[in-house]
């Protein structure tokens, strides 16, 4: 599981959060994307196989419980003053989907689909967990290359798809 | 016969002649569509451009390009036609350019946001018809349960990611439209409010701690006597308070974000753009459910499709990761708890002092480099950092 991260929502109220690798299949990530938005998690640290994982969405405390677990974890984090004693609130869990990471780090991928005789289609995926962070920039650079129709906006360092050589799909143009 | 050019108004591009002024064939232009700037549309050009080239003088006409007829006579006389040789045509009304964006998330209404603002601004190709197809909602992916902070630093914390002050700074300008037409955000008060000043990474101080300076706290200092308003005490010396980041409530946010485009394209001139959100199994397509195909499903409603799936690319048979030429992607859970309502006593020896953060836009050269965020607090152990000139030199200081 990689760090947990707190922050302050607002008043007294506190949000936790964390990101763990899943070594599941493109076919179990379309399961788990369709399952997003229910709640709660087992947090033992240990690597869950997805129909385990889902498990526990059924039944009315799963929130409860998925709050309290996450909440044990971060018990013993640097974030343990900020929620030990504080009540859950809420819980959510997502399935995420990142780019392979590059000395820039994970950056997102955007670019064409090869859609014959189909419309002109993009492709922006591979946030992870920095969507918060950039959805803003891709969205503004996605819609100039698009609708503004200003070619290169899309900065070459995300740049992949039909728009690549065949060779190098997906590829980051500058690695 | 060799056509010029600039003779892109016919009866392949469907362009029109607008005027009826007489001038020199040399000069004649013959569309008043704006530039086109999309390769979708250069290509229809250069292909009736092309097959105007093969068209011999001898050639029989086809009465269908009777208008056709008049512009070769034109060029083969040299001078311009009779205007009363075509019939008056009213201005030329572009086609409105319909775009499906799968997916109402983060990535999806971030794009919708702005392709609205940029038909509303009179920046767009086309006149704008948007929709946003998502099967179960806006923030029902793992946009929702995002943990909601925005800042600029990278992984390890020393460095800014790559465009991660530009990032920041797009995103509170959404933030603050979503701020202002999110449902409830000014009634309910301090709950329902899209954001928070100040972000907190403990994971990243604590990395930072360990390898560098694992003697006392880092990430800390005591230039402020301003409490943290949840508690938070830094007495482990591993917290680390970014006054400048923004704590969102993603789905709150995205309500709002989708709220302000439909506001966007209501308030903006009239036909200029409209946005749409078509929720719910069965309503994104016709078989029902997602859409798992873009070829099947959305070709011939669409002009233009965006891709903003998530996890859940792999659905689409074009861009799935599994495809001939589809995304490599990794998977991951990312998930959210949220705990309050029990007020904790503060202990707050102080905070860090972080200077604003950069705007400029990195560099190529520069955004190779993972540059250390330019810190202004006795913290040499950290190490180095760099600033980038406008002549794409990196500078490496102490």
């Amino acid at each position: 599981m990689g760090p947990i991260h707190a922050a302050c929502v607002d008043g007294d109220n506190v949000t936790i959060g964390a990101t763990r690798v899943w070594g599941g299949s493109p076919s179990e990530a379309v399961e788990a994307a369709a399952a997003a938005g229910g709640w709660g998690l087992p947090l033992d640290g240990a690597e869950h196989p997805l129909s385990e994982a889902l498990g526990p969405l059924a039944g009315p405390d799963a929130a409860a419980r998925a709050a309290a677990d996450l909440a044990a974890v971060a018990a013993t984090s640097p974030f343990a003053p900020a929620v030990v004693g504080r009540k859950p609130v809420a819980a959510r869990w997502g399935a995420r989907a990142a780019a392979p990471r590059d000395q820039r780090g994970a950056l997102p991928l955007v670019g064409r689909v090869s859609v014959p005789d189909g419309p002109e289609t993009w492709c922006v995926v591979g946030l992870g967990g920095r969507g918060l962070t950039y959805h803003a920039l891709l969205g503004r650079w996605l819609a100039e290359e698009t609708v503004g129709g200003a070619p290169g906006s899309v900065p070459v360092e995300l740049r992949g798809g039909a728009d690549a050589s065949q060779k190098r799909r997906w590829e980051r143009e500058c690695t | 016969m060799i056509l010029p050019d600039n003779a892109k108004g016919d009866a392949f591009t469907g362009n029109q002649p607008t005027s009826p002024t007489l001038k020199p064939a040399s000069d004649f232009a013959f569309s008043s569509r704006p530039p086109d700037t999309t390769s979708r549309r250069r290509g229809d050009i250069i292909a009736g451009v092309a097959t105007w080239r093969k068209i011999s003088p001898a050639a029989p006409i086809d009465p269908k390009m009777r208008r056709a007829t008049t512009v070769v006579s034109c060029h083969i006389r040299g001078r311009a036609v009779v205007a009363s040789a075509a019939p008056p045509t009213p201005p030329e009304v572009p086609r409105p350019l319909r775009v499906a964006v799968v997916g109402a998330g983060v990535a999806g209404l971030a794009f919708a946001y702005h392709a609205v603002k940029l038909a509303t601004s009179g920046s767009a190709i086309a006149p704008l018809v948007l929709d946003v197809l998502d099967c179960r909602g806006v923030g029902a992916g793992a946009s929702g349960a995002a943990s909601g902070l925005v800042h600029p630093l990278g992984p390890s914390g020393k460095t800014v990611a790559w465009r991660g002050a530009e990032a920041v700074a797009a995103v509170a300008e959404l933030a603050e439209a979503a701020e202002r037409w999110a449902p409830g955000a000014r009634r309910s008060g301090g709950a329902g409010l899209v954001r928070a000043a100040g972000a907190v990474e403990p994971g990243l101080a604590e990395r930072w701690a360990k390898p560098r300076d694992a003697s006392g706290p880092v990430a800390v200092a005591s230039s402020s006597s301003s409490p943290l308003p949840w508690g938070l005490s830094t007495e482990a010396g591993t917290t680390l308070l970014l006054p400048s980041g923004l704590v969102l409530r993603p789905r709150r946010y995205l309500e709002g974000l989708w709220a302000a485009s439909e506001a966007l394209a209501a308030a903006g001139p009239p036909g200029a753009a409209s946005a749409r959100l078509v929720l719910g199994p069965g309503s994104v397509t016709e078989g029902g459910g997602r859409v798992t195909s873009v070829q099947d499903e959305l070709w011939g409603r669409y002009d233009l499709v965006v891709l903003a799936t998530g996890a859940a690319t792999g659905a689409i048979a074009e861009a799935s990761p599994g495809a001939a030429g589809g995304p490599p992607l990794m998977l991951q859970w990312g998930w959210r708890a949220e705990r309050g309502g029990v007020a904790r006593p503060v202990r707050w020896v102080g905070r860090a002092e972080i200077p604003p953060f950069p705007t400029t836009p990195s560099n190529p050269v520069c955004s190779q480099d993972r540059r250390p965020w330019p810190w202004r607090l006795p913290l040499a152990t950290w190490g180095a950092w760099g600033v980038c000139g406008p002549d794409s030199r990196c500078v490496r200081r102490r």
